[in-house]
């Protein structure tokens, strides 16, 4: 079963993606970036870190791209080796190259999905990470 | 990767290289190795075409431009252009396209505006003008991919490889499928 953490602002987007993944293993849900940050320097604390953050751009309080950044120096401090990282996915309506250039390249996120989505196009990117098997 | 042949033993299968493109009307499998390149991928899920390409970089200069032969899938922005007039003479509009974006890594860069990172930038911003969705991508970082794009269905299954090794090597692979 994998670790999961959903972060997004929209109750509904939340039930959405819960509902996909729930499948796959136990989510963890938080509302913004600070959420999401606290949610994961208890995992870290507990040495039993995300398989995969699945998180929006736009939130209250800090935005998905800042919170991605944060959780990748993180485990770039805490020297973290690759296999076992925190896979990002962006799940976003934000459509424009400015932001998917950011995501990937300032922030590092493994892949950058546009709402509205497709279930299969979700559970691609997470075949594509290795994290489940198609 | 090979599982991916045998749950669709009927369809064609191509190996796609540097600097080639397909459009496709039949079901196949097409399969490519990536580093700092790039390769789009674009369905049209009502008439069941898709289409791809490899390019190796970013912009193709105003004197290939008015050359007789030139080869469009070297560059990504002529790569995008080309597909997508070829996918309108087949009736797709832009609206109906559903594009997936993938390579640009940084692999033999220390950062900043690498090559890869250059292609994905030109990519995203003409498909952007051109009104063509990206529906998802998996681009960046510091290793390179092996890549089988399903175009009867959109599908794209990626394995990022376990080092990064030089990606001129990479993109000569033999085929993964």
């Amino acid at each position: 079963m994998l670790k999961i953490l959903i972060v997004d602002d929209s109750k509904s987007a939340q039930l959405k993606i819960h509902s996909i993944l729930s499948q796959y293993g136990l989510c963890d849900q938080a509302y913004n970036g600070v959420e999401a940050l606290e949610y994961f320097q208890v995992a870290l604390a507990g040495n039993d870190l995300y398989d995969l953050v699945v998180m929006d751009i736009v939130m209250p309080k800090m935005n998905g791209i800042e919170a991605a950044k944060e959780i990748i120096k993180i485990q770039d401090r805490h020297n973290i080796p690759d296999a076992k990282r925190t896979h990002i996915i962006m799940l976003t309506g934000k459509t424009d190259p400015a932001h998917l250039m950011q995501a990937h390249f300032e922030a590092g996120v493994s892949a950058y999905l546009t709402k509205p989505f497709e279930d299969k196009t979700l559970i691609e990117a997470m075949n594509n990470m290795g994290l489940i098997e198609l | 990767m090979s599982s991916i042949a045998q749950k669709y033993p009927d369809h064609k299968k191509i190996h796609m290289l540097i600097a080639d493109g397909y459009i496709l009307d039949k079901p196949t499998l097409v399969s490519t190795v990536l580093g700092s390149c790039v390769s789009v991928t674009f369905h049209c899920p009502e008439k069941k075409i898709g289409a791809i390409f490899h390019a190796i970089l970013p912009v193709m200069p105003e004197k290939e431009k008015e050359m007789w032969v030139k080869n469009n899938y070297r560059y990504v922005d002529s790569s995008i252009r080309h597909i997508l007039w070829a996918l309108n003479r087949r009736g797709v509009k832009p609206e109906q396209i559903e594009a997936k974006v993938f390579g640009g890594a940084q692999v033999n860069s220390g950062g900043g505006n690498s090559p890869g990172m250059t292609n994905i930038r030109v990519a995203v911003e003409i498909l952007a003008e051109l009104n063509i969705k990206i529906l998802a991508s998996d681009v960046g970082g510091r290793r390179g991919r092996n890549l089988i794009f399903v175009s009867d269905t959109g599908e794209v299954f990626v394995k990022t490889h376990k080092s990064n090794a030089i990606t001129s090597q990479l993109e000569q692979q033999e085929p993964v499928l």
